[in-house]
């Protein structure tokens, strides 16, 4: 068996393990974002009600938009804070 | 026909005959202008997030209708500015996928979200709880994962019954148990070298596979007993269980792109016709590779694949150098 300094790859392995991140809505065909579920619409926040950006919840562009516009229609209704703090 | 959804927040003070005063009235000016009410939905008393004319609560009302115009639209939004019993409102104009939403809310086929405990959840992807429906995925997932567990548990059992795999393996264990202590690109290595052998395994099952694995191992068999089998199999399992979350499950093809001259559409074809291994293409002649081509179309039969299964063998073996070298002189698959 080769030894690891003889073995050579085309394309390196990756150092980390990370584990794919997918837009949830694309792989489940979701295709509608309920405004009056804040409970659904909480992971979509940080603890200071803030809307977490596409690269961490790994949303595509078409549906962290209608998540924001979600979000920004509850906040509208009362439903989530505009600002909070120790949230979740 | 176009569909309406408007939300709006009742001051919670008043009262109660009051309140359904108000709810009833713009559910009569809505018949009254000529829309056909499709839902009226009392979510009743909510706490506010941010106090609203110095209320902490307020009483949410959704009613759902349709109209041929949407100048209702204005009229009401006009009344409820007005209305000073109302705190908040909100029309949304509801597409194809709001409708059918909505439709299955009230048919019960969308689930309640539990509110997220601060406390870590086992299933730390954060899969989505909601849809009743759509929670066979996540479901599937899990037991994809047991079965092939399963499979590979019996593959290896197998093993030793064809030719001498048994040592190899345990050899393969060995390095991979010293790997896993040591780094990771060390450990990530191993992994290939070892799932690619097994993984074939799952995929013919015959003798031809166990041949295989030797060639990629290229291990001098040694005799071994059989009561160290079970160890082996425990061992395999522990490793294929991190494995199997980083995988996904699937077999995996070799990357046949990366033999000279193979692009992505051939190895399209190559899979297609069931080469999808470096191993595999090493086996097949260049005469059937080009019929597999020029069946394909004229397009493709112009490509010459005679150096492709010497390439695909060096690849197989893993001699990366070789196989480099090779193919800066080869340009272009000639």
């Amino acid at each position: 068996m080769a030894t690891r300094d003889e073995i050579k790859f085309l394309n390196n392995p990756s150092l980390s393990g990370k584990t794919k991140k997918y837009c949830r809505f694309r792989k489940y065909g979701i295709k509608y974002i309920d405004y009056k579920d804040p409970d659904f619409l909480l992971r979509f926040l940080n603890e200071q009600g803030k809307i977490l950006p596409r690269r961490i919840t790994g949303n595509s562009l078409k549906y962290q938009r209608k998540v924001a516009v979600a979000v920004k229609r509850a906040r509208h209704l009362g439903m989530l804070p505009f600002v909070a703090d120790l949230m979740k | 026909m176009r569909q309406y959804e408007v939300t709006f927040v009742v001051d919670p003070v008043l009262p109660s005959d009051e309140v359904k005063s108000v709810a009833k009235k713009y559910a009569n000016f809505l018949e009254k202008n000529g829309c056909t009410i499709v839902h009226k939905d009392e979510i009743g008393l909510r706490q506010l997030a941010y106090p609203i004319n110095r209320r902490n609560t307020g009483l949410y009302y959704c009613y759902e209708y349709q109209t041929e115009t949407g100048k209702v639209v204005g009229d009401i939004e006009l009344q409820m500015r007005r209305d000073e019993r109302i705190m908040r409102f909100l029309t949304v104009k509801l597409d194809k996928y709001g409708i059918k939403y909505n439709e299955d809310k009230r048919n019960g086929l969308i689930a309640k979200v539990e509110p997220v405990v601060k406390e870590e959840k086992e299933d730390s992807r954060g899969r989505r709880r909601k849809f009743v429906k759509k929670d066979k995925p996540a479901a599937e997932k899990s037991t994809g994962k047991e079965t092939v567990k399963e499979e590979v548990v019996e593959v290896v059992k197998e093993a030793p019954v064809v030719a001498a795999p048994a040592p190899e393996v345990k050899e393969e264990i060995a390095v991979a148990k010293e790997a896993v202590e040591e780094t990771a690109p060390a450990a990530e290595e191993v992994k290939e070298e070892v799932t690619a052998p097994v993984v074939e395994e799952i995929v013919e099952e015959t003798k031809p596979a166990a041949e295989e694995v030797k060639e990629e191992v290229s291990v001098a068999p040694e005799v071994e007993e059989v009561e160290e089998e079970e160890e082996e199999i425990e061992e395999i399992e522990e490793i294929f269980e991190d494995w199997s979350e980083e995988k996904n499950v699937e077999v995996k093809p070799d990357d046949l792109k990366k033999v000279e001259g193979i692009g992505p559409k051939i190895a399209e074809l190559l899979n297609n016709a069931g080469i999808t291994t470096f191993a595999q293409l090493a086996k097949t002649d260049a005469e059937k590779i080009k019929g597999i081509l020029s069946d394909a179309g004229s397009r493709y039969k112009m490509h010459n694949p005679t150096t492709w299964p010497k390439q695909a063998e060096l690849a197989a073996e893993g001699k990366w150098d070789e196989l480099k070298k090779w193919q800066d002189e080869l340009d272009g698959g000639k």
